[in-house]
């Protein structure tokens, strides 16, 4: 009897110890992003470095407020930012990037676009992605070039969850540039979230293990 | 078979429990103790791995186990921390039990710290110390969690968690609504059932005074002394004394201690609380204690109210005993229909006294009024163990509020006065005078009765002749009546036992019986018939043959003749030879005075009456003899070997008494002594039967026509009383029997020839050839309501060949 005890007493403390060894081998692989508040979710490899919060209210303020983005709805509940780099250039969070930048965002939709919210909307959210805003922006003067559209698919989560994801490249710099965004929108349209990913194409391509874990792991969760 | 290696293992166990019971190591812990917090702490690590994963749907288990194994993150770093050191002890721990230079270093250095710790503070100190540690330390926890649960830091949750309260307060609010509605049903049925029992005389409501309580003077004189100190408590308190609280009123029923306790209300001034013998009987426990405590909840409001209060229990034997019985309390030990010693003649013939010694109980409480039998009179809750369904803590609750009056109470007085620092102030006198009643005193708990609670225990017995008296004048005042002084005093004569209760019942029978005749105005006969009604109750309404009829009626003719011969301290209250429960008939004689102590010459008289059943019907009817003498020697054997055995009234001195055990034990009514008779203690007893026999065989024959005399009126009326029969024997006019004619030898002829005709029929078996005697009777008077008495035309045969 005093053996048996023992002898289960030994197994749960090997257990444990095989445990706390198994996952104490290192730091966790990937890092995790998390806005419980919104039930928004996604991963990068632990390497990448978080962007900080302030450097990342200055890029939102210079760059989105402008964009369908800025338009779509009030101040940002809750944004994210990590770069592969140690340190990236603010001018290189959304465009131009040498190493994979992934930037997410959550804001609250405004009640007039809660009911004509579209895919094309989502598309164009960042960048003129559709044909017609690509002709709208060009009659308004806006020298993109070298536009390439990818891949381009819509899709439905569990909970009503439901948006696009578009992977398309814009010359910067004289360079291609790969951007893969993901808009998604609640049950109750009331919540954008995003999530884009990008650097040249060169670079996309060599981090493109990397860069899918990123993209598939963005989650929300759905009410 | 055992390995070199178990064999090692289990050698350096000896050693090491040898080492621990010495005291030189640490003893071993058992393999649970030594690993129970390893396995807690694990688990709730385990615990929240899951919580993590759970809250975020892209955590896999291994970044989610490594992130809570980051020392520089994660609330998991705690349980880690705590983990090892916790590895730590177990390691110190064993090390101390195998090494005892370390057991001996680290007992050191623990016990140096102890003696610092103690020198530096008292132990209330440290006891204060340690609770506010442990309040901290649950204080830290929970700010832990709710900074877990706010996503903020542990001190920020701490300042959060009031605003959800309040934010949740409504919720709370309604759960506690509903909490409270549950407890309230619970509440408000107890509530309910706790009314009920108690009534409340205001002063003036009760007219009753002393002066309404008749024949019971004494306790009056005594109760009144309490009154005193209760209207005028300063006369005792002055002087250092206290009011006494309690009064125990114990006695038979109907013997006014209900009457006395309304007087005492009466007369005070005071309120008077009712308590009903029922109010302590209750369906679910706690009942009976919110009674008690609401019912002292309200005295003490009227006592300060009113300055006292008088609150009286009645029936206090309701309240039970917790097992033992008041020890030295004399019972009331009485007459018991029941009994196996009630058979024809039964006790009938013996004075209490003797009833109560036959019996081994305790004369002083000698009572023939019929004792109530069963158990208790009450029927007991399901569940309730205790006898007397006061139980269930009733009875302790009773107790401790008797004694519990001098407390300080009230909430702002015990908690807020003390809390500010003040002390409690005393509570003001409660004055309460408490009556409690009953008949079996036996029945009590003894520390209901110890002083403090009951102080004064007052026997409330049977009327004195001139109490007797004074009730029936009083009871006789109240209707119309025809009855002299003279007549009253006989009846208070002929009534030694009668309390006021049977008394007022007499006079009401009384009225009855004029009323049925048709008029309002008792006259003495109709007290007489009364008396009749009440001393053989209702009839069977079973007839004998004729020449049992006649047998029963000498039967009991003999007893009555030698009573009236010999036992002159009793007069005979009734004879009959009407077939009640157990008897075929009785002549009861009944003391004329109360007496607590018989004689020998006493004792002689009443075997002779008990004998005189047989020695009649062997002489009346030439040495034949009937199974009715059966008890009436079963009595008389028993009394002649007390008398041998016990009183010291034969050739012996020793009592057997002294070599009985059990104390209570019964050998001669329990039978279990057969061979007492075959012992020269029996033949002595036996040789007094047979002198007292022979003494009884002369008196009858003697008195010969005398006994055909009682026997044919008997025969005619059924049942008559002591007075007709002296009467008979002095041949003369009786209330009911005219004695008479009995004094005519020609008539004394008549009934000599009756009685052989009848002893002829006896051992043939046929029915009477001649009818009953008719001469100079006036058996037409109806005795006994109801009762059909055949007149001599029924009395007559129907076939007469």
């Amino acid at each position: 009897m005093k053996r048996q005890l023992r002898l289960t007493a030994a197994a749960m403390l090997s257990a444990g110890a095989a445990l706390a060894l198994l996952a104490g081998c290192g730091a966790p692989s990937y890092t995790y992003a998390a806005d419980s508040a919104d039930h928004a979710y996604f991963k990068v490899p632990a390497s990448w470095q978080q962007v900080s919060p302030a450097k990342l209210a200055e890029v939102q303020n210079a760059f989105l407020t402008n964009s369908a983005a800025g338009a779509a709805g009030g101040a940002f509940t809750w944004s994210r930012a990590y770069a592969a780099a140690a340190k990236p250039a603010i001018t290189s969070l959304l465009t131009g990037s040498a190493s994979p930048v992934v930037y997410a965002s959550v804001q609250n939709l405004r009640d007039s676009l809660r009911a004509s919210l579209s895919f094309d909307y989502m598309r164009d959210l960042l960048f003129p992605v559709t044909s017609e805003a690509r002709e709208e922006a060009a009659a308004e003067g806006e020298r993109l070039t070298g536009f390439d559209l990818v891949a381009s698919s819509t899709i439905t989560a569990p909970g009503g969850v439901r948006g696009i994801n578009e992977l398309f490249e814009y010359d910067v710099n004289g360079e291609p540039d790969a951007f893969d965004q993901t808009v998604l929108t609640n049950s109750d349209t009331t919540k954008l979230y995003l999530l884009l990913v990008q650097c040249y194409q060169g670079c996309f391509a060599s981090h493109a293990a990397q860069i899918k874990a990123v993209i598939d792991s963005f989650t929300v969760r759905g009410s | 078979m055992p390995t070199s290696a178990s064999k090692r293992d289990a050698r350096r166990q000896r050693r090491q429990a040898r080492l621990a019971a010495a005291g030189l190591t640490r003893r071993a812990l058992v393999p649970w103790d030594r690993l129970k917090f390893i396995i807690l702490i694990i688990v709730v690590w385990f615990l929240i791995v899951w919580y993590q994963m759970a809250n975020n749907p892209v955590l896999g288990f291994s970044d989610a186990a490594r992130q809570q194994l980051q020392l520089g993150s994660g609330a998991g770093r705690w349980l880690v921390l705590l983990l090892g050191l916790e590895v730590l002890r177990q390691i110190y721990y064993l090390i101390t039990e195998h090494s005892r230079h370390a057991y001996r270093a680290s007992a050191g250095f623990f016990g140096r710290s102890e003696h610092l710790t103690h020198r530096a503070a008292s132990d209330y100190t440290r006891f204060r110390l340690s609770r506010a540690f442990k309040w901290l330390l649950l204080i830290a926890v929970v700010a832990v969690i709710l900074g877990l649960v706010y996503h903020t830091t542990p001190v920020n949750g701490l300042f959060q968690a009031p605003a959800t309260i309040y934010h949740l307060l409504p919720d709370i609010l309604i759960f506690v609504f509903y909490m409270l509605l549950v407890v309230a049903q619970f509440g408000m049925l107890f509530w309910f059932l706790s009314r009920g029992g108690v009534d409340v005389y205001n002063p003036g409501d009760i007219t009753t005074r002393f002066a309404d309580v008749w024949g019971q003077d004494h306790v009056v004189e005594r109760v009144q002394e309490n009154m005193l100190f209760l209207d005028d408590p300063e006369s005792i308190e002055d002087h250092g004394g206290y009011v006494p609280g309690g009064i125990l009123l114990w006695g038979p029923p109907g013997t006014g201690k209900t009457l006395m306790a309304e007087a005492i209300a009466g007369e005070t001034g005071k309120p008077y609380v009712f308590v009903d013998p029922g109010a302590f009987i209750n369906m679910f426990f706690g009942v009976g204690i919110l009674k008690v405590k609401g019912l002292f909840r309200k005295l003490r409001k009227l006592a300060v109210r009113y300055g006292g209060v008088i609150v009286f229990f009645d029936e206090a034997d309701s309240l039970g005993s917790r097992g033992g019985s008041v020890g030295g309390q004399p019972g009331v030990q009485g007459y018991n229909p029941a009994s196996p010693l009630a058979g024809c003649h039964g006790f009938s013939y013996l004075s209490a006294n003797t009833q109560s010694m036959l019996l081994g109980s305790d004369p002083a409480g000698a009572d023939p009024a019929p004792r109530r039998t069963g158990v208790f009179r009450q029927i007991l809750p399901a569940g309730a163990g205790m006898m007397g369904g006061g139980g269930m803590g009733t009875l302790q609750a009773l107790l401790t509020e008797m004694s519990g009056l001098k407390k300080p109470r009230g909430f702002v007085n015990r908690v807020v006065r003390r809390t500010l620092g003040m002390r409690p102030k005393p509570p003001p006198k409660y004055r309460m005078l408490i009556i409690m009643a009953t008949n079996m005193p036996s029945a009590l708990d003894p520390a209901l009765l110890r002083p403090g609670r009951i102080d004064r225990i007052y026997h409330v017995g049977y009327p004195s002749k001139d109490g007797r008296k004074r009730t029936y004048e009083g009871y006789f005042a109240k209707v119309s009546h025809e009855i002299t002084p003279e007549q009253i005093d006989q009846l208070a004569t002929m009534t030694p036992y009668a309390t006021g209760a049977t008394m007022k019942d007499l006079v009401n029978e009384s009225l009855i019986v004029a009323l049925r005749d048709g008029r309002t105005t008792i006259t003495w006969p109709d007290v007489l018939r009364a008396k009749l009604t009440k001393s053989v109750g209702p009839a069977e309404g079973v007839d004998y043959v004729d020449r049992e009829r006649h047998a029963v009626a000498l039967h009991e003719a003999c007893h009555a003749v030698t009573s009236y011969l010999t036992q002159k301290r009793k007069q005979i209250e009734t004879a009959t030879i009407q077939k009640g429960g157990e008897t075929l008939g009785f002549v009861k004689p009944i003391p004329v005075e109360e007496q607590f102590t018989s004689w020998r010459s006493e004792f002689d008289a009443e075997i002779m009456v008990f004998v005189a059943s047989l020695v009649g019907e062997k002489m009346f009817f030439d040495g034949d003899s009937s199974s009715g003498v059966g008890s009436d020697l079963q009595q008389a054997t028993a009394i002649s070997l007390h008398m041998e055995s016990r009183w010291g009234m034969g050739g012996q001195i020793g009592s057997i008494a002294a070599t009985m055990a059990p104390q209570d034990a019964h050998p001669i009514l329990d039978g279990t002594d057969r061979n007492v008779l075959e012992t020269a203690l029996g033949k002595r007893a036996e040789a007094r039967l047979e002198t007292l026999a022979e003494r009884t065989r002369a008196l009858l024959t003697e008195n010969r026509a005398s006994v055909l005399a009682v026997g044919h009126a008997l025969e005619t009326y059924r049942t008559i009383s002591g007075q007709d029969i002296t009467a008979i024997m002095n041949r003369e006019q009786g209330p009911v029997v005219d004695g008479r004619p009995y004094g005519q030898p020609d008539f004394i002829a008549e009934l000599e020839t009756y009685h052989l005709s009848a002893m002829a029929v006896q051992s043939r078996g046929r029915s009477l050839p001649l009818p009953v005697p008719s001469r100079h009777v006036t058996p037409e008077l109806t005795v006994i309501p109801n009762t059909t008495i055949p007149n001599t035309a029924e009395l007559r045969p129907e076939s007469a060949d």
